[in-house]
C-alpha cells in the first residue's frame, strides 16, 4: 500500500490540544492501527511541549501536526517546536524521580522508537516522532 | 465531553473531589485548584476518577502535587476508579505503587 499522509494544524493554545488528540485517534481508527491510544498520548505530549515552549519567531503561533504512515513506519512530524538552543531544556527525567516535570517527554521516550528535532531557525524546526511497524508486528509474533 | 470538577466533603472531613472530562494541560490547573481547596482543613481527599477519558503527563503531575500537599498535612489522597486508559498512563509513568489506589483493577497500598 502506498504512503499516505493527513494534515491538521491549530493555533499552539493549549485549549487545542483536544482537537490534535481528536483529529489523530480518528485518522488511526481509519487505518486500524494499534496502539492508537498509547500515540495519541505521545503526539498530545509533544504538542504540549509546543504550547509550553514554543518558538517566539513564529508569528502565527501555530502548530502543524503531518501523520505520515507506510507499511513499515508511522511517522508524526510536528512543526512549531522550540529554538534548538531550547532542545536540551526539553528533555526526560528518570521515572524513578518523583517530580511533576519532565514526565511527557518520558511517555514519549517510551512510545515511540524513535524521537528527533530537525532544527529551522526560520520555523522554529520540527520534531518527529517514529513508531516502526514492521519491528512491533515482529514483537506480536 | 466538557471538563468539570466537583467537591463533596462528608462529615469525616474526607472530601471526594469527582473529575469529569479529559485531564490535559488546558485543564489540569482547574484540577489542581480544586485539590488544593479540597485539602485545605481536611482530612484528605478521593480524587474519583471515573469520569475521566483521558489523562496526559500534566495531569499525573497534579495528582503528584496533590499527593505532595496532602503529604505535607499528613492527610489521606487516594484515587478512586481510574478507567483501564488512565490506569494505563499511571502504569506508563511507574506510579501506581506511589498512590493508593481504590476500585477499577482492585486496591493497591498507597
Amino acid at each position: 500500500m502506498p504512503s499516505r499522509a493527513y494534515l491538521a494544524e491549530v493555533p499552539a493554545d493549549a485549549s487545542c490540544l483536544r482537537a490534535v488528540r481528536a483529529f489523530a485517534a480518528a485518522v488511526l481508527a481509519k487505518e486500524q492501527i494499534d496502539e492508537s491510544e498509547r500515540l495519541v498520548l505521545a503526539l498530545d505530549e509533544a504538542c504540549a511541549n509546543i504550547v509550553k515552549h514554543r518558538c517566539p519567531t513564529i508569528e502565527d503561533g501555530r502548530i502543524c501536526v503531518r501523520l505520515e504512515l507506510t507499511d513499515a513506519t508511522l511517522r508524526f512530524r510536528i512543526g512549531g517546536f522550540c529554538k534548538p538552543g531550547d532542545v536540551p531544556k526539553v528533555k526526560p527525567r528518570d521515572f524513578a524521580d518523583i517530580r511533576p516535570g519532565g514526565l511527557g517527554t518520558a511517555f514519549i521516550g517510551e512510545i515511540m522508537d524513535r524521537v528527533a528535532f530537525e532544527p529551522d531557525p526560520e520555523r522554529g524546526g520540527a520534531m518527529e516522532l517514529v513508531m516502526e511497524r514492521a519491528r512491533r508486528s515482529e514483537d506480536d509474533v | 465531553m466538557t471538563f468539570d470538577v466537583s467537591i463533596e466533603r462528608g462529615t469525616s472531613g474526607l472530601a471526594v473531589v469527582r473529575v469529569l472530562g479529559e485531564v490535559d494541560l488546558d485543564t489540569s490547573p482547574r484540577l489542581l485548584g480544586n485539590l488544593q481547596d479540597a485539602l485545605r482543613g481536611g482530612a484528605g481527599v478521593v480524587v474519583d476518577l471515573a469520569g475521566v477519558g483521558y489523562i496526559d503527563s500534566s495531569g499525573v503531575a497534579t495528582l503528584i502535587q496533590g499527593l505532595k500537599l496532602a503529604g505535607k498535612t499528613k492527610a489521606r489522597f487516594a484515587l478512586r476508579d481510574p478507567s483501564p486508559r488512565v490506569r494505563g498512563v499511571l502504569e506508563l509513568s511507574r506510579l501506581t505503587d506511589l498512590f493508593e489506589i481504590e476500585g477499577a483493577g482492585g486496591p493497591t497500598g498507597g
